[in-house]
């Protein structure tokens, strides 16, 4: 599917504009549109997903809240009169047939000047527009009756972060220790989202049956009002882990709007601050690692030295006895006492003398099997013995020495990261007294978004805590709830709807499962194809995995591992690799839309990048939303051969607000 | 048992609950292999004097898996016991020894383990090492 035009009229900065996007072919792929910072690139994907869902999902703090409509049409509105807010996208799907999705909605200005949004008569949207649709079917445009539902098949909400997505906010993905966003994604990808609900579903049916048996016993009743009260706490928790996480994730988007507005702020003080902040952050959370590592290999050679130490005495009493039969000559033994009790069995010694009668031969072997004891036949064992026992002893001598050593290395790490705390503490005072009040401002907001993202990291954690103590209890109450079941007779339906149900639960986690690890190698595989067409120092990575966890991982050719030791270029990458992986996996053949893809990347990463850009997605639409600082004309070079079409969005500030015209770009 | 069989150290099955609590991962040895949360047990044991025979066996280490050093312990252990190096000709006899200690030292172990706040056990336990540690250090002098 690719997108033919889009249409806005007094749509936020766009009074009247009209993009006309070619179809992609013959490795033409590529669309860009670059406008400086603030001209509109953000407005124009919140164009795109108002059309389609009636939300504004990439709203940043500037515009939100405020009406939607274009500033100056609403500026020239005559009091009393109504103005109509439209954006209009037409796309085509594999076939080459058109359709046409148009949304609208009205705003009234009142008698005193204040603009006032008026619900559509027939509004088929939370927020008071209308959305239609028109899809050519045999040559004719055939309006559909329900836009919202056909679009869900088409491109559906839940992951339209996968399409549609702000470069800048990629590295998010694997900035976190956990795999959490990650198996978010794979979860939306896998649309198991059915079988959630077929779960859910199975347990309220089970239960109901259950409940419904009028010739339960008293001790299964009991269980069952016990075990509905657990059920009902397990939903509030996941309801508040739910909305914990979300509060987490909008404090660290929060988080990061403060520091970018510290770090590209006019002050140059605050901004060499912003910056100096984040590479001791960096510092710190490498520190910290590295603490975490350093005290598990402390706390690992403690474990394996102590059992040495704990058995000092038994060690030296056993090098003591095997020395001194070291000493005596006893071993290594001249024969091992078996050796010459086979030779007297045998009746013949080695050198081929008879002595199988009681001969002056025989009487001087036995002589020699009567200083032998049985200690000789384990001679080897114990010189070997000995030898580990004497290296065990040393290694006691050593333990002083290598516990100092771990605790000097552990004290340096701290004294680092006490200093780097206390310089983080100075420059947030620095940034905080500064005397523009909106340095001093962004500085209080984003340690208040910082606190916040501790405070419900913690509160996240004890929730999940409270889930898993839930749902161990809920488990083992069904258990105790079978158990009492099987003793009554009577309820012989109920006891096989019951076993039903179960394998039913069963079979639909198992299948949720398998889906989910399926998606994930596949998404795996891909984002790996992708990053090796994307990356320009391809020889030094060997191989990228997503974990059982979610954790992506990237292994350099030298087999070490690691993210953390990528430059940001190669990060973005990986990024772009891995949504293009999540968009081909979801099976929705949509075009993609990236906010600036280049964002944060310095020169030589960005026209790096650029190099690689035209293997990216070859049979897509790509549109690329570009900051001019990104659209170099280096990377327009790079690029040239793949466009589709160009645009410029021409900006300009006037006294009532501001308006955006997307021109042909020369 | 056939002593010539032998390839593994039992634990009592009654035990073994204890042993894998302490795997799991809020206890501070969580990732803890077999064979160290064994060798733990036996030196707790071992320095309370504590064995107890083991009623129901349930293979918990496969031989092979011991370090030299950690059979040097076993075997030192068994050797001191015994006052003798003979014991090390009953191979069966040897791994009993351990495993006796390590039953007399589980209970006391777990206890030391999850009775201490999670960061605390090992801090403790570094400093019963260098208790020990000076003990020996002075009997040398």
């Amino acid at each position: 599917m690719w997108i033919e035009h889009i249409k806005l009229k007094n749509y936020r900065q766009y009074r009247d504009v009209s993009l006309k996007f070619g179809k992609p072919k013959d490795k033409k792929n590529f669309i860009v549109i670059q406008g400086a910072n603030g001209s509109g690139k953000t407005n124009l994907v919140n164009a795109i997903t108002w059309c389609l869902y009636g939300k504004e999902k990439h709203m940043g703090s500037k515009y939100a809240g405020l009406p939607m409509v274009n500033t100056l049409a609403a500026e020239e509105l005559e009091n009393g009169k109504i103005i109509e807010v439209e954006v209009e996208i037409q796309l085509r799907d594999q076939d080459g047939k058109k359709i046409n999705l148009k949304r609208n909605m009205s705003y009234k200005k009142s008698d005193e000047g204040k603009l006032l949004k008026i619900p559509h008569p027939i509004a088929n949207s939370e927020d008071g527009s209308r959305l239609t649709m028109m899809r050519e079917i045999n040559r004719d445009m055939i309006d559909v009756e329900d836009p919202s539902y056909v679009l869900r098949y088409l491109i559906p909400e839940s992951i339209e972060e996968y399409f549609f997505f702000d470069g800048e906010r990629l590295d998010d993905y694997f900035r976190e220790t956990t795999g959490t966003r990650i198996r978010e994604a794979v979860f939306k990808i896998s649309q198991v989202e059915l079988l959630e609900k077929v779960i859910e579903h199975l347990e309220k049916r089970k239960n109901e049956f259950i409940k419904k048996e009028k010739h339960l016993g008293s001790k299964a009743q009991e269980i069952i009002s016990q075990k509905e009260v657990y059920e009902e706490s397990l939903r509030n928790y996941k309801e508040q882990l739910k909305e914990h996480k979300t509060q987490k994730d909008l404090a660290e988007q929060k988080e990061e709007e403060y520091n970018e507005k510290l770090r590209g702020c006019s002050a140059p003080a605050a901004k060499r601050l912003q910056e100096e902040r984040e590479e001791i952050e960096k510092d710190l959370n490498s520190i910290e690692e590295n603490i975490i590592e350093l005290e598990k290999r402390k706390s690992d050679y403690l474990i394996s030295i102590s059992p040495q130490i704990f058995a000092y005495h038994a060690l030296i009493k056993a090098n003591t006895l095997i020395s001194s039969r070291e000493e005596a000559g006893d071993i290594p033994p001249n024969y091992k006492k078996n050796f010459i009790e086979g030779l007297l069995d045998k009746g013949e010694c080695i050198c081929g003398t008879d002595i199988s009668t009681d001969n002056e031969h025989r009487k001087r072997i036995e002589k020699l099997l009567k200083q032998c004891d049985e200690i000789t036949n384990i001679s080897e064992e114990l010189i070997t013995l000995n030898v580990a026992v004497k290296s065990a002893l040393e290694e006691i001598e050593d333990f002083p020495e290598r516990r100092e050593s771990y605790n000097r290395k552990l004290r340096e790490y701290e004294e680092m990261r006490k200093s780097k705390s206390k310089r983080l503490k100075k420059i947030s005072e620095e940034i905080s007294g500064m005397d523009t009040d909106k340095i001093s401002m962004w500085e209080e907001k984003l340690q208040e978004y910082k606190k916040l993202k501790e405070d419900l990291i913690g509160k996240i954690k004890e929730m999940e805590y409270r889930c898993g103590e839930a749902e161990k209890t809920i488990k083992k109450l069904e258990s105790e709830l079978e158990k009492e079941l099987e003793k009554e007779e009577q309820l012989e339906e109920t006891k096989n709807i019951i076993a039903f149900c179960n394998t039913c639960l069963e079979q639909a986690t198992q299948i949720k499962e398998r889906i989910m690890k399926e998606v994930r190698k596949e998404i795996e595989d891909k984002t790996k194809k992708q990053f090796f067409e994307l990356i320009w120092k391809r020889e030094e990575y060997k191989d990228i995995t997503i974990d059982e966890e979610y954790n992506i991982s990237v292994q350099h050719q030298s087999g070490m591992e690691g993210i953390g030791t990528m430059s940001a270029g190669e990060r973005q990458a990986l990024a772009l690799s891995f949504m293009a992986a999540l968009n081909s996996v979801s099976g929705f053949d949509v075009p993609i839309i990236i906010d600036t893809p280049l964002g944060r990347l310095s020169k030589e990463p960005k026209n790096n990048i650029a190099r690689k850009l035209p293997n990216y997605l070859k049979e897509k639409q790509v549109i690329l939303l570009v900051t001019d600082s990104e659209y170099t004309p280096e990377v327009r070079e790079k690029l040239l051969d793949r466009l589709i079409a160009e645009y410029r969005i021409d900006f300009r500030e006037t006294s009532v607000g501001n308006i955006a015209k997307v021109v042909t770009y020369e | 048992m056939n002593k010539k069989s032998r390839d593994r150290i039992f634990i009592d099955s009654a035990d073994r609950k204890d042993f894998e609590r302490l795997k799991k991962p809020d206890a501070p040895l969580a990732g803890k292999e077999n064979k160290e949360l064994f060798m733990m047990a036996l030196i707790v044991g071992y320095n309370e004097g504590n064995r107890v025979p083991l009623k129901d066996k349930y293979g918990f280490v496969r031989l092979e898996y011991l370090s030299e050093k950690e059979d040097a312990v076993i075997k030192s252990i068994a050797i001191s016991e015994e006052d003798s190096l003979g014991v090390l000709l009953d191979k069966d006899k040897v791994y009993t020894i351990a495993e006796e200690y390590a039953a007399g030292g589980i209970k006391l172990l777990k206890n030391q383990v999850m009775g201490k706040r999670y960061g605390d056990y090992i801090k403790w336990f570094e400093s019963k090492i260098i208790d020990k540690f000076t003990e020996i250090s002075a009997n040398k002098k």
